[in-house]
């Protein structure tokens, strides 16, 4: 697969070096939103809500604001990243590369994965600030940040692609789509206190399993079998994995 | 050996509309070849073909005898290519750019460093190095881009208009450094609107109108009566004029 191993990671290291520059809204901005929301909702809004599954509200919704986060900065930096390769006409360049196209995926992966490693040690850095400490299985978390990164960074790419030349496009799908996903993942809330009727809503939105992994590494506690969620968030990554090897080999919406 | 072999090319875009119509050429290997055309002709479509960026409808392309798109790594290592169009991340330095142009080709920090360094010298780019690309004047970006080209010491360098914006002085400094690539042995193809550029370096020219190839010879028998110009100006009017509707 890597049969050009200094070119894949050249890819990487030039990926990187641009999120560098945009480190305001890779990293500051999740920080900021972070911070607003757990004092907002943790802290001022939180001392009114006895508890949560039995642990403290703090407790409960900082894994959901930290996933919320990682998944929105992470589609958002790889997103603009690849309309702006495409805008400036970067990604014409990465197509005359001796580089297969497995491998120009997954580069962009990789940098995803990175900058979603740092989000989440940003992020849990803050947490402790709001005198949340627990980790309660690190291994799970890291491998959980580690696919929901490499999931929302290719999604990402893909609709940074898709997106063409209209800025227009390009905040439809994280306004309007993975915000609002997000929002009613369970961030905030359990699933079991939404009305029976409409709990399927829940359980049909793949973030809802995103942020209930996160929680899982965190606290321990998950609401939805872990078998499902693997399986759901698994299968998302190899569904995008596939469409961008698909894009970069057909040259969908990048060759004319 | 061919450097370069195209066969049957046929190119058609989206809307259907066909610009490259059954293209046949091959430039032998070391080859100082021209490509010229009026605007629109399909000069950069071709290149686009042969270097990746579009993919051809139909036909064969082979670069040093690797097909561009099956066996496409080998073909593209073998390619050094000078885009009409500034295709670099407009806020990266000058030095940043040809380091990780040496490096999507497989070269080591130590071998990229070196030829960084050759290449800043040889473009005069050096009190350029640590600015950021957007901040160049348009001769000097495009040096970098030439610059970039080469950073892989590629056999077959593909030049799209790379004087274009460039001082009269640059200009024949980089004549200059043309020629010694190709006493060295490199095969180059040059596209330019400067048809005085494409008399003084090569040595066979094509003439391109509407996606076909209309004129193709050496340039001393091209030139053995007229000028280039002329032969140019008649080639094109002898078959029909230009198409401004063709998509370059």
């Amino acid at each position: 697969m890597f049969e050009n191993l200094i070119g894949f990671w050249t890819l990487v290291r030039r990926e990187l070096n641009r999120t560098k520059r945009v480190i305001g809204q890779a990293i500051v901005a999740p920080l900021i939103t972070a911070f607003l929301y757990l004092f907002v909702f943790g802290y001022v809004v939180g001392t009114a809500v006895q508890s949560m599954h039995g642990m403290p509200y703090m407790s409960f919704i900082f894994p959901g604001v930290i996933a919320m986060n990682l998944i929105l900065t992470v589609f958002n930096t790889t997103s603009f990243s690849a309309y702006m390769m495409k805008f400036q006409k970067i990604l014409d360049d990465v197509l005359t590369l001796p580089l297969s196209y497995t491998e120009v995926v997954l580069s962009m992966l990789v940098s995803g994965l990175i900058r979603g490693l740092v989000i989440v040690g940003v992020l849990a850095a803050l947490a402790l600030v709001f005198g949340v400490n627990t980790v309660v299985h690190p291994w799970f978390l890291l491998f959980w940040t580690m696919l929901l990164s490499v999931l929302f960074g290719l999604l990402g790419v893909i609709v940074g692609i898709w997106a063409d030349n209209s800025f227009e496009k390009l905040a439809l799908a994280g306004t309007f789509i993975l915000t609002p996903l997000s929002f009613i993942g369970g961030a905030f809330y359990s699933a079991s206190s939404v009305p029976e009727k409409l709990q399927f809503i829940i359980h049909f939105n793949p973030i809802y399993y995103a942020i209930d992994g996160i929680r899982y590494g965190f606290t321990g506690h998950h609401e939805a079998s872990m078998l499902t969620s693997f399986l759901v968030i698994g299968a998302l990554t190899a569904i995008v994995f596939t469409i961008s090897v698909w894009i970069f080999r057909t040259g969908w919406k990048l060759r004319s | 050996m061919n450097a370069i072999h195209i066969s049957a090319l046929h190119k058609s875009y989206n809307t259907g509309k066909e610009v490259i119509h059954g293209m046949d050429l091959s430039i032998p290997t070391g080859q100082f070849f021209g490509l010229l055309g009026p605007n629109g002709a399909g000069k950069t479509t071709t290149i686009s073909c042969i270097t990746g960026v579009s993919q051809p409808t139909s036909g064969t392309i082979e670069v040093n005898g690797h097909n561009v798109v099956t066996d496409y790594r080998e073909a593209r290592g073998a390619i050094g290519v000078s885009p009409q169009e500034f295709t670099v991340d407009m806020f990266q330095s000058v030095e940043e750019i040809l380091d990780y142009a040496g490096g999507f080709y497989g070269m080591r920090a130590a071998a990229r460093k070196a030829r960084v360094e050759e290449m800043l010298d040889q473009f005069e780019l050096k009190p350029h190095r640590r600015k950021s690309f957007r901040f160049l004047s348009g001769g000097l970006k495009r040096r970098v881009v030439v610059a970039k080209a080469l950073m892989h010491d590629p056999s077959v360098i593909i030049l799209d208009e790379p004087t274009a914006g460039v001082d009269v002085e640059t200009r024949r400094e980089l004549w200059e450094y043309l020629r010694k690539l190709h006493q060295s042995g490199k095969t180059i193809i040059l596209t330019s609107h400067y048809l005085e550029e494409v008399e003084a370096l090569c040595e066979r020219v094509a003439i391109i109108n509407q996606g076909a190839i209309i004129l193709d010879d050496t340039m001393s028998n091209l030139t053995q009566t007229a000028k280039l110009e002329d032969v140019y100006l008649k080639a094109i009017q002898d078959d029909g004029g230009t198409d401004k509707n063709f998509k370059d």
